[in-house]
């Protein structure tokens, strides 16, 4: 049967123990907006009574309410919205870009280059409406540069991009094998290793955000990390990644060996931003970048070739309207007007042969119906094929918007789980505050109660 | 199921995140009119909204094109007509200067008046038009007819796409109306009857006339060839603007937005997101650590 002293350790141990549950309470509420947070509970246990022990309460410790499944969904959902936002992202530079409804693309110089075709071939001789063909190939060959420029620079500021995504994921790698490192030597010291484990919760978000993040935690209460294929972190070592360029100029993520080289993991990159970068500039602006060329080889060919059956004023005939190179591969960021006819107007070959000069315009009326005849192999005239580029950027960006809003969609959704598991509700906190408080005030109640019998056995006794 | 706070501010951020986007869309709806914001709001549609502006571009340049040469052929269709009458009038005078009546002295008056409908006739053979000499054909910047009466020009088409399928030829042919080409030489058989005129040729003279009326036909022909192309130019001037109006039909079911939806939309969302403000305050507003 316990005695009055033993009562007093019991009321001292519970008083002990409200108090670190106040505690964790108070750490849970000041970190309600700390990202990655997870809430932690106080683990109270009873000392046993009548085994050597006095019934009291005994702090074990704390614990971090989570869930592994969870957590890994959370980081590979977070992983997949990154990369579809930035490959959304992306595509919304290069739609605005082209987006004639809002003034950028080619359709207006397009339409002004086979007007000017049209005005010249009903005033064939006069110089306005030679000068009006020049002005208009010169708008069209500067936009049509300035579109290929643009793309060109995107997906050179893609590539810096992914040498600094790259750049944190290895300097992130290294944090959490630094915390791997303080975690274990926390742990073998028997202490409180609770915040070091959030700050590698959120070191693993921020890391997930970047690249494909899976994790596994080791016997030592390390976290593996397996990102693009390869083993970034395990223990306390962290493996450095490398950015490269392939053949075709497209990305390769490098997985780094110490002593040099490393090995192409380029095929195992599933997610984060890196990966949405990759998807941007390798695929969808390399392909925009290839049709506009493609395109613009076709469209300055086919002009060429019926300006060169065409006759100038100065009786010279042969000559191109454009420069075009011999091959479509950077066609668009080289399409000139030829200096054959540059600030020549006279140049321009609207008649149909020699001897109509100057009053002829067959020629012009056929470059005029240009803008309807089918385009190199394709079949699809000017228009059609300038609209097929549209449509096809259009397509391309409608299907990332969509997979960006379903990743987003589903990555609320793993966070909300995560969250409703491992997130700080207030009202909970200011339950467990009561809790707490109105035990606390009980264990103190039993203090005074214990000290007052005391005071009544010793003025007894004394 | 368990809701942390987080997960409050989340969804209070997501709601109105969402509301706010549809707003916006709906705003631009409804000041611009137009359905879509961009290409990727609908594919397919902006792919052929890029067809249907050049389609209109085209027609608008056809029809261009026929105000361009309007004038002009207006001007050859004028002049000719001034020229059927200069040649009736050189046949009247071919009728009078005849006739066995007159004597030498009446036949050298009627010369010189021939001579001067000859004169008006050279100065419309070298009528100049917006492009050059309206009758020169594709020599547009050298006069026609020398005062000889020697043709230099040639019997180019001017041909123009005014979207009637094929180029249609808008110069007038001063070969045709003037020289042997088109049947008679005008200025020759001009020259010919002044000649008998000045020579008191009356017989000459009235062997003359024939040549003179076949003239006229000849001129009064290219007349209507004028006229046909002015009919043509009116016809598909005609044809483009109905045509102009399909194609902006078609681009308004395609791009534009119904705006009386597009301004009840934003209204209703408009207030849609004044109670989703309201409802989010509330909601963030509501916890245990408030009422303590």
């Amino acid at each position: 049967m316990a005695n009055l002293t033993s009562l007093l350790s019991t009321a001292r141990d519970a008083l002990s123990a409200q108090a670190y549950g106040i505690t964790v309470t108070g750490q849970n509420i000041s970190n309600v907006n700390t990202p990655g947070y997870t809430r932690r509970e106080a683990v109270l246990q009873t000392r046993a009574f009548g085994s050597g022990s006095y019934g009291g309460v005994n702090v074990a410790g704390l614990r971090q309410v989570s869930d592994r499944f969870l957590d890994r969904a959370q980081l590979m959902s977070l992983g997949q919205e990154a990369a579809a936002r930035q490959h959304n992202g992306v595509l919304a530079g290069v739609e605005a870009v082209l987006n004639d409804a809002a003034g950028s693309g080619l359709g207006s110089s397009l339409d002004a280059l086979f007007n000017s075709f049209g005005q010249l071939a009903a005033r064939p001789n006069d110089p306005t409406a030679r000068g009006e063909v020049l002005f208009s190939a010169e708008n069209l060959a500067a936009n049509v540069r300035s579109v290929a420029d643009e793309l060109a620079t995107t997906r050179e500021e893609l590539l810096t991009k992914a040498r600094e995504i790259v750049q944190q994921v290895n300097s992130r790698s290294k944090e959490l094998a630094q915390l791997n490192r303080q975690i274990q030597v926390a742990e073998a010291q028997g202490k409180d290793a609770a915040d070091l484990k959030d700050q590698r919760s959120q070191r693993l978000l921020d890391l997930a955000g970047l690249i494909d993040v899976r994790t596994t935690i080791d016997g030592d209460g390390g976290v593996l990390v397996h990102s693009a294929g390869t083993v970034l972190v395990e223990g306390g070592n962290a493996r450095s990644l490398g950015i490269d360029l392939d053949g075709d100029g497209g990305i390769k993520l490098v997985s780094l060996i110490s002593g040099g080289g490393g090995t192409d993991v380029t095929r195992f990159l599933t997610g984060g931003s890196l990966a949405g970068v990759k998807e941007a500039r390798d695929v969808d602006v390399f392909a925009v970048a290839q049709r506009l060329d493609e395109f613009v080889f076709d469209v300055g060919n086919t002009i060429n070739a019926q300006h060169a059956l065409g006759t100038g004023l100065d009786g010279e005939t042969g000559r191109n309207l454009f420069d075009v190179p011999s091959t479509s591969a950077g066609a668009a960021r080289v399409f000139g007007v030829s200096a054959d006819v540059a600030g020549n107007p006279a140049a321009v070959a609207a008649a149909g042969d020699g001897t109509t000069l100057p009053g002829g315009s067959d020629n012009a009326v056929a470059l005029a119906a240009l803008g309807d005849a089918a385009l190199g192999s394709t079949g699809r005239s000017v228009f059609q094929s300038y609209g097929d580029i549209v449509g096809d950027i259009a397509t391309r960006k409608s299907a990332a918007q969509k997979n960006a809003d379903m990743r987003a969609a589903v990555h609320a959704q793993n966070e909300a789980m995560r969250e409703s598991l491992s997130g700080v509700s207030l009202d909970e906190e200011m339950v467990s505050l009561m809790k707490y408080q109105t035990a606390y005030q009980a264990a103190a109640k039993v203090l005074s109660t214990v000290d007052e019998m005391l005071q009544e056995l010793l003025s007894r006794v004394g | 199921m368990r809701i942390a706070d987080s997960m409050r501010y989340m969804q209070a951020n997501r709601h109105l995140t969402s509301v706010r986007s549809q707003l916006a869309k709906a705003s631009h709806q409804a000041l611009t009119g137009q359905r879509l914001t961009a290409p990727s709001d609908d594919p397919l549609a902006a792919a052929e909204l890029v067809q249907l502006s050049a389609k209109h571009n085209k027609l608008e340049r056809q029809r261009k094109s026929a105000a361009l040469v309007q004038g002009d052929a207006e001007l050859a269709e004028g002049m000719l007509a001034e020229a059927g009458a200069l040649m009736q009038s050189a046949i009247e005078a071919g009728l009078k200067g005849g006739s066995d009546q007159l004597g030498a002295e009446g036949r050298a008056t009627l010369a010189r008046e021939l001579q001067g409908i000859r004169d008006q006739l050279l100065g419309i053979a070298n009528t100049k038009g917006s492009r050059g000499y309206l009758f020169a054909g594709s020599k547009t910047e050298t006069q026609p007819f020398d005062s000889t009466g020697a043709f230099l020009g040639d019997d180019a088409a001017h041909n123009v796409d005014v979207g009637a399928g094929a180029p249609v030829r808008v110069n007038a042919s001063g070969q045709n109306a003037f020289t042997a080409a088109g049947g008679r030489d005008v200025f020759a058989d001009l020259d010919a009857t002044i000649a008998a005129l000045n020579a008191d040729d009356g017989a000459g003279v009235r062997a003359a006339l024939d040549d003179l009326r076949l003239g006229h036909e000849q001129v009064q022909r290219e007349r209507s060839q004028a006229g046909l192309v002015m009919n043509r130019l009116s016809t598909a001037t005609l044809a483009l603007d109905r045509s102009e109006l399909l194609v902006a039909r078609q681009s308004e079911t395609l791009g534009a937005a119904d705006q009386v939806r597009a301004y009840s939309d934003f209204v209703v969302l408009g207030q849609a997101l004044e109670r989703a403000i309201g409802v989010t305050q509330q909601l963030l507003s509501l916890n245990a650590l408030n009422r303590s």
